[in-house]
């Protein structure tokens, strides 16, 4: 039993990586070298391993935040709105209120949480209140705010001096403090760890834990003795919104050091997938953010070193995706465990 | 005249893993052409367990399933459809979200090219729904009452072809003259060359209806006999229960703890409680019964706060309650035993321990600074299984691993736990082998020292082995009044029903 | 002007309604396929380019269609055979695929930008001389392509088959697993049907893209599998629901490219009209349909 739990993960990232090795090796000039810094390039020094575990911050954010959603038995996918359009809106903020350092990150961490958990709102009350599926409302009000956020970068907050459509940077003293330099690594790392854990936390030894799990599983039930079911699909998207916003925010304060239109690019959805990756478990999310990040930066730096082009950067890194979850070892299982009486 | 055997189990062993429980150490069994057998047993004696096993939904570690004298193997409920044997689950299996129609013939469609060949299917079933009197054939199962929904699964089996039909505690949801009914259609199927084996708590019942009987017990097959061989008493003693007489003590009547003023309720146009009055008095145990749903479940709903009423008021020991909220009627000490155990007195996916503590983890020794301390939640939980014969392995297993009776036990032993004062309960008996009937007999007993009951049922049995009154509803309505003191026997509360409609 | 803006409706529903439909057969069963975006984008690429290289149109939609029901059966395969999460392989073979055509064109045809196949046949138009006279009927009604008019039928198709008993036992399985295989329904079987018609049906929307115009660029479906997964779960499995929300998010699509054209509003606001739209619009029917709470357990 225990053998092929251990097993199976890696039999299937070596499946995986042959099946990537197989396709660099078929698509790239020079196979050998790229699969090296593709595979390796991350660990190869301290800077590239830095700005790997700094990538994965926002992916610590939003797959916490899916994480939230899921473990009330709710849906949330407009993680990439609220992500955006929340750090946005902070940064806006930001910009027009000068005040002392460390209570203003903390200021605009908070006006970026609650516009993203805004937007998560409306779709559980759009749920509660008309029983409109949450899962599409959420992606849709999600995308609607993606256009409002694109417009808002490209028209009225737009530095003028700017190549691309962004705001102005922010000032130097509000950013989070750099862990590795001169590696992206920033404070916001600690951060996403911290919450991840203390939600793990909640999770098992709260009533709000027990609450959560038990409106997941069965929400009549828990009506019925006495939980307010709607109470904690509130709360749920809530948290969920407000923390992808927050991670978008952090992404901006340590990484950006101002909003550029599109630099979400698939955070928030793949939030999701980080989520799913490890079954949402809380304590294991940073892991699988880092196993995303560390394709994306295998990639990055994989074209950076031999110009491995964007697209198969890509393939390999969908195909990934397909495997990540398979499980190749595995008994048909007993049929017999889940039965009723 | 000896009659041919269709059926025949040897020796039949199971054990269920990963828990190590052995629910069959050697059952044996054998079905008859053209007659009905019961099967007895305790809870958790392995009836269930026969049947799934019968049925191809379970396979045997050890031991031989004949089928007209030869050996099968079945490895889904396909196989053993294909030899004509069906079972109907105790929880029905019917898919809630398609028409009553549509689930009579799912999977055995009869098609004309590519389509549903709606006319020919309308002739196939048209005898037999009339014989079953089921009409309503295009309304969503999710509509109908158990009763119905238990029609149209013995209907489907027989559309199926169904030699050897195998009922799991086909009564537990159903009321008396429905019972009644469903025994008719039994014994015309038994006529037409079936064989039935159903499964029941109710030894009266088995001895009067059944041809013949088995007795499981712990697994095995202490006893099977023809009905003409048995009396009660023997079947008790095989199930392994001494037959006690239920002492009934005489608590006093207190102080009024439950008063209902005017209760009207509506769900679309529909009236299903018109203006219902009562009140109920610490140390009474009051009986709301109808024959299918008339209203009296919906009423518990109402206590519970799960609806809010059209107009009336409640009020529970001088408090108006109308407007307080679940938590809030649950903290002033109601309990309420819902009707649906499966989908809404259990959660399903959780462990034991998780369902057992729901009602109190939010309270004080439990949850400190809103952090929940296990350890004495589980100690809770196991005071609670020891103290009401909840026969577990761990605390931790999941729920579902647990037989029928043993998770009505749980329910029942959730909200009597608390003592509270009020006790709302939806057919707290059904399900319950007799020593396990006589012991929730004897907790309402307790009860009423400190507290009431309202049972709602739709069991005439059950309302006259339980209550000291009974209400007798019709379509929402409150009819009429009887003690049960000066009645001779439950019959009494059909012809009162019946008088007043 | 209406007629037209309606005419253009139809057209810019019809790739999302086919789409949709796919959608909502692995829906219907319970298994929701996201990877559609992915697999039209596939289809896109493929069907010009095999058209152009056959110089047949028909052999471009053909194995367009073959090719992504491979895809979407890739889908399920992972997901029944080796328990992977359905979600997250269908975001896998979304990101693959937006690699992988690239890198086809970049092979195939030497270039990753926007390409013309100037070869490439032209689909039959059909025309109702009868029609040509009343100018709304003639827009509304004639001068549809071979490929759309075998959309529509196969929109009736798919509808059809709802109404079959496999269509029943897809239901049936989608709402009931246990029960379905407790009634010997061959479960499997069903799902991998619906994965085979969620397959042709993001095929054919796929070439309805590409083959009209005779290009391909990367971003060609321009999120409308996203589009058609809201028409399908909005839709829900009834295909009528389905066909109310595509041609809603048609006409709301149609009307933000006339906006564009013609008033000088931002693009970003013109791009988030028709889900604005959308979502107005199905919250409005919710909310008449229901009238009172829904969502409460
Ligand atoms: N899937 C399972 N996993 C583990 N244990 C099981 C499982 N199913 C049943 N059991 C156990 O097997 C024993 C027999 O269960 P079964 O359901 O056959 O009892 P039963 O005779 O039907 O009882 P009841 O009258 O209460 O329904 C019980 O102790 C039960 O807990
Ligand atoms: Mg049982």
């Amino acid at each position: 039993m225990t053998h092929r739990k251990v097993l199976s993960p890696i039999f299937t990232v070596v499946v995986a990586f042959l099946i990537c090795a197989v396709i660099l090796g078929a698509t790239s000039r020079q196979p050998r070298e790229t699969l090296r810094w593709f595979f390796l390039g991350p660990f190869s020094n301290l800077y590239y391993f830095g700005n790997m575990l700094a990538a994965s911050v926002p992916l610590i954010f939003t797959g916490l935040a899916a994480c939230i959603a899921f473990s009330a038995g709710v849906f949330n996918l407009g993680l990439e709105g609220q992500y955006y359009f929340g750090a946005i809106v902070g940064t806006i903020i930001a910009l027009s209120v000068p005040t002392s350092r460390l209570s203003s990150t903390l200021f605009v961490l908070v006006v970026s949480f609650s516009v993203g958990g805004l937007l998560s709102l409306a779709s559980a009350l759009l749920k509660l209140e008309f029983g409109f599926s949450e899962l599409i409302s959420s992606f849709m009000i999600g995308q609607i705010f993606i256009y409002v956020g694109d417009f808002m970068l490209n028209g009225p907050f737009r530095d003028p001096e700017a190549a691309l459509a962004a705001t102005r940077y922010l000032d130097e003293g509000i950013g989070l403090a750099k862990i590795l330099p001169p590696s992206n690594l920033h404070v916001g790392y600690v951060i996403g760890l911290t919450l991840c854990l203390v939600f793990h936390f909640v999770r098992k030894h709260s009533v709000m834990g027990y609450e959560f799990k038990t409106v997941k599983e069965n929400p009549r039930f828990a009506k019925i003795h006495g939980i307010k079911v709607e109470k904690i699909w509130l709360l749920a998207m809530l948290l969920s919104g407000g923390v992808a916003a927050v991670g978008g925010m952090v992404e901006i304060l340590g990484v950006y050091g101002r909003a550029v239109r599109g630099f979400s690019h698939g955070n928030g959805f793949n939030g999701i997938a980080v989520s799913l990756l490890v079954r949402n478990d809380p304590a294991l999310i940073f892991l699988s953010a880092l196993f995303f990040a560390y394709l994306e930066s295998g990639g990055e730096i994989a074209s950076l070193m031999v110009q491995t082009p964007p697209e198969i950067v890509r393939l390999v890194q969908g195909i990934v995706f397909c495997l990540v979850t398979a499980e190749f070892l595995f008994r048909r299982s007993e049929r017999d465990a889940d039965s009723v009486a | 005249m000896r009659s041919k055997v269709i059926v025949q189990l040897l020796n039949v062993q199971k054990t269920f893993h990963p828990s190590g429980v052995r629910a069959l150490r050697g059952a044996n069994l054998s079905l008859e052409v053209g007659s009905i057998h019961a099967l007895l047993g305790a809870n958790g004696a392995g009836k269930t367990t026969l049947v799934r096993i019968l049925a191809g939904e379970l396979q045997p570690d050890v031991g031989k399933i004949f089928v007209d004298g030869k050996v099968v193997d079945f490895r889904t409920p396909k196989d053993a459809m294909r030899h004509g044997i069906v079972l109907v689950h105790q929880n029905l299996s019917l898919v809630d979200e398609l028409t009553v129609f549509e689930n009579l013939f799912l999977g055995r469609e009869p098609r004309r090219l590519f389509f549903l060949d709606k006319k020919k299917a309308e002739d196939e079933i048209g005898k037999l729904c009339e014989k079953l009197s089921l009409v309503a054939l295009n309304k969503r199962v999710a509509d109908l009452s158990m009763a119905e929904k238990q029609k149209v699964e013995i209907a489907r089996a027989l559309i199926f072809g169904a030699r050897v039909l195998l009922l799991d505690e086909p009564t537990a949801y159903l009321g008396g003259s429905e019972e009644e009914r469903l025994f008719e259609l039994l014994v015309s199927l038994k006529r037409t060359g079936c064989a039935i084996l159903f499964i029941t708590h109710d030894v009266d019942q088995a001895l009067k209806i059944a041809d013949r009987v088995t007795v499981l017990r712990e697994g095995e097959t202490v006893l099977s006999e023809e009905t003409s061989k048995l009396n009660v008493q023997r079947v008790i003693e095989a199930m392994g229960f001494r037959s006690s007489e239920p002492s009934s003590v005489c608590a006093q009547v207190g102080e009024e703890l439950l008063r209902i003023s005017d209760l009207t309720l509506k769900t679309g146009k529909r009236l299903v409680l018109d203006r219902v009055s009562l009140s109920v008095r610490q140390g009474e145990t009051v009986g709301l019964f109808g024959l299918g749903n008339d209203g009296q479940f919906d009423l518990l709903e109402v206590l519970i706060g799960l609806r809010n009423p059209s107009s009336g008021r409640i009020f529970f020991q001088t408090c108006d309650i109308t407007q307080l909220s679940i938590r809030e009627r649950r903290r002033l000490g109601i309990a309420y035993v819902p009707k649906d155990r499966l989908k809404e007195a259990l959660n399903l996916e959780g462990s034991i321990l998780e369902n057992a503590i729901v009602n109190v983890y939010r309270e004080k020794p439990y949850a400190k600074f809103g952090l929940l301390n296990w350890d004495l939640l589980k100690r809770y939980t196991l005071d609670m299984l020891k103290d009401f014969e909840v026969k577990t392995v761990s605390v931790a297993q999941p729920v579902r691993t647990l037989s029928g009776g043993n998770l009505q036990r749980l329910i029942l032993a959730r909200e009597l736990f608390q003592r509270p004062k009020l006790l709302l309960a939806c057919r707290p008996t059904s399900g319950l082998d007799v020593r396990v009937q006589d012991y929730i007999a004897q907790r309402l007993q307790q009860l009423k020292s400190y507290g009431c009951a309202l049972i709602a049922t739709n069991d005439a049995e059950e309302a006259f082995g339980l209550c000291d009154r009974i209400l007798i509803f019709s379509k929402g309505k409150l009819k009429r009044v009887l003690h049960t003191e000066g009645l001779a026997e439950p019959a009494v509360l059909f012809s009162s029903v019946g008088g007043e409609a | 002007m209406l007629t037209q803006l309606l005419r253009s409706s139809i057209s810019s529903a019809l790739p999302i309604l086919v789409a949709a439909l796919g959608a909502s057969f692995t829906q219907t069963v319970g298994k929701l396929n996201i990877a559609i975006e992915g697999t039209m984008l596939t289809s896109c690429f493929v069907s010009v380019y095999v058209a152009a290289r056959s110089n047949s149109w028909l052999l471009g939609v053909t194995i367009a269609m073959i090719l992504s029901c491979l895809m979407s059966l890739f889908v399920w395969f992972l997901h029944r055979y080796l328990r992977a999460d359905i979600f997250v392989v269908g975001l896998g073979v979304n990101v693959a695929a937006s690699g992988l055509v690239v890198l086809l064109s970049s092979i195939l045809l030497g270039s990753k930008g926007t390409i013309f196949f100037e070869e490439i046949p032209k689909i039959p138009v059909l025309r109702f001389e009868a029609l040509q006279r009343n100018e709304t009927l003639r827009t509304l009604l004639s001068d549809y392509s071979v490929l759309e008019l075998v959309a529509m039928f196969v929109v009736f198709l798919s509808w059809l088959i709802t109404k079959t008993p496999l269509g029943l036992r897809m239901r049936a399985v989608g709402k009931n697993e246990s029960v379905a295989r407790q009634l010997g329904l061959n479960v499997d079987g069903i799902r991998i049907s619906s994965f085979v018609f969620c397959g042709l049906l993001c095929g054919l929307a796929g070439s309805m893209l590409s083959l009209p115009l005779g290009l391909f660029v990367a971003g060609m479906t321009n999120n409308r599998g996203w589009l058609a997964l809201v028409a399908a779960v909005l839709g829900g499995e009834n295909p009528l629901g389905v066909l109310g929300v595509s041609l809603t998010l048609g006409f709301s699509v149609a009307l933000s490219h006339r906006l564009q054209l013609f008033t000088a509003l931002p693009a970003e606001i013109v791009l988030s009209i028709p889900l604005i739209l959308t979502l107005c619009v199905v919250l409005i029917y919710n909310v008449l349909k229901i009238g009172e709470k829904g969502g409460s357990p």
